[in-house]
């Protein structure tokens, strides 16, 4: 059973708003304040077919990059070469995912659907081949309770406290991807992570969807993701790679910073106080933490701010080996935000790599 | 011993191996820049100090001969850090007692801290010898 009748209800289930009103606007589809009038409008006013594609396109290209944890491995053009193939021959089994996609199972069918990765799609594109693998995630809310609509028993017995708070386990369907490009020699793995996700479950998964595709194709392909700890320093010290909108690092000095900027147009490498603080110190600052955005034309009056997070903490900046396997990607309306983002840390790790 | 001694010293001692020329550049470094500037130096730093990309091998063998007592350069000192970022400095008798003892106590709950060494790193400061040596403050 699907969640609703139109994609829109389906996006609004993963997309977030301020994201889901520029892909509306793009497409030139309905929308109102906020996803649940826009839904509401949606539901009196049909969309068109020529919408219900629209939108259908839009949902797709978010499924293949819309807030996802990022890993890259780095392979030889010919591992590549083979795995696009094998990619491309996999038979994609039959599924209540499989049939919904690119729509969502409605939640209450969530219950009964695996929580290990299931292939359900593949996407062939302009620059490469996209794997889609759904599976359930839980999601662990916490909500302070009003006593008083507990009843009068209830009221009494819970006198004593001054806080009442109620744990609800939300069941999300999770779509992530294993993408192949058609030139290159990198695989990347786009494990969906959701705001108010834990990052355990969001590592946990990528390690599930990474041994569920190399189960697919028969053998290991998928091994080690690149440690992206070095991009920290590489991307700060480029000033020309986006801007800086956050920076988590060490001193000399025995302080430990974590500075960010309010809005993603502004940055932190150019920003008064930041400069001024570096130039009081005859070390360098050493970085563990990072949040890029870049700004990315996308039409007469509009711009998408994709944004990567390669999120450390002051263990991995004391360790003598830090390691830091995946990436955070935000904000991106579609494959052509993603793919930027994606260019930018493979010109990076290239360029450590020489 | 001066800092012109100690150089001498680590060039005579340990010649021919790469990490003397490593030790070497640490010294300039901790001898151009004033004691307030390296209150904290981490592994990044004493690698970024010897000219290398990361911490290899030569860097670490490096910093085990300014940290050994006969040079008296470096000071090793040890950092918890708990599973909520909190950072708490092991005194030198605690970090002496985990060393001996294998057990780690946190500061906070007095609790044991099963796999101790995933959360206590090291991190060196000048001596205070060394300190007196240098005559840029």
């Amino acid at each position: 059973m699907l969640a609703s009748d139109n994609m829109i209800s389906a996006m609004r289930r993963r997309v977030p708003w301020h994201v889901g009103q520029k892909i509306l606007a793009e497409n030139g589809l309905p929308r109102s304040m906020g996803w649940d009038r826009t839904v509401k409008s949606i539901a009196e006013n049909a969309l068109s077919a020529e919408q219900e594609a629209l939108a259908t396109n839009a949902m797709k290209e978010h499924i293949l990059c819309g807030e996802k944890l990022v890993q890259f491995f780095s392979l030889s053009r010919d591992d590549v070469a083979s795995l696009r193939a094998a990619a491309l021959a996999l038979p994609i089994p039959e599924s209540e995912f499989q049939k919904a996609y690119p729509s969502l199972l409605a939640e209450a069918d969530l219950r009964k659907a695996p929580n290990i990765p299931t292939l359900v799609a593949r996407e062939n594109g302009e620059d490469g081949v996209g794997l889609i693998f759904a599976s359930v995630r839980v999601v662990t809310v916490r909500e302070e309770l009003n006593v008083g609509d507990l009843g009068d028993e209830a009221a009494d017995a819970l006198s004593d406290f001054d806080e009442v708070v109620g744990v609800r386990n939300i069941r999300l369907q999770a779509l992530d991807v294993v993408w192949i490009p058609h030139e290159g020699a990198s695989v990347d793995t786009r494990t969906d992570y959701p705001k108010g996700m834990h990052s355990d479950v969001a590592y946990v998964a990528a390690d599930r969807l990474r041994e569920a595709f190399n189960a697919a194709v028969g053998y290991e392909a998928l091994v080690m993701p690149e440690n992206l700890f070095p991009l920290i320093n590489s991307m700060y010290r480029d000033k020309d790679e986006g801007h800086v909108v956050e920076l988590g690092f060490g001193t000399t000095t025995k302080s430990l910073k974590d500075e960010k900027m309010r809005g993603r147009n502004s940055d932190l490498r150019k920003e008064p106080y930041h400069i001024g603080g570096k130039g009081n110190l005859q070390t360098e600052i050493e970085p563990f933490r990072i949040s890029v955005a870049w700004d990315r034309s996308i039409g007469p009056k509009r711009t998408s701010t994709p944004e990567l997070s390669i999120h450390g903490n002051s263990r991995i900046g004391l360790s003598d080996n830090p390691i830091i396997t995946a990436a955070i990607v935000r904000r991106c309306m579609g494959l052509a935000d993603f793919e930027h983002v994606r260019s930018r840390v493979n010109k990076h790790l290239a360029a450590i790599a020489e | 011993m001066s800092v012109v001694d100690l150089k001498r010293k680590i060039s005579t001692e340990w010649a021919g191996q790469p990490a003397a020329e490593l030790c070497l550049r640490i010294v300039d470094y901790l001898t151009a820049r004033s004691s307030q500037q390296l209150k904290m130096l981490t592994f990044q730093t004493l690698a970024k100090a010897a000219q290398r990309a990361e911490v290899d091998s030569d860097v670490l063998t490096a910093i085990q001969i300014l940290t050994s007592t006969k040079l008296a350069i470096l000071d090793s000192k040890a950092m918890f850090v708990d599973d909520d970022s909190e950072e708490h400095e092991l005194t030198d008798d605690e970090f002496a007692e985990v060393m001996r003892t294998g057990e780690f106590v946190h500061p906070e709950t007095g609790e044991l801290v099963p796999d101790y060494a995933r959360h206590v790193f090291p991190f060196f400061v000048p001596t205070a010898e060394f300190l007196a040596e240098k005559t840029d403050d």
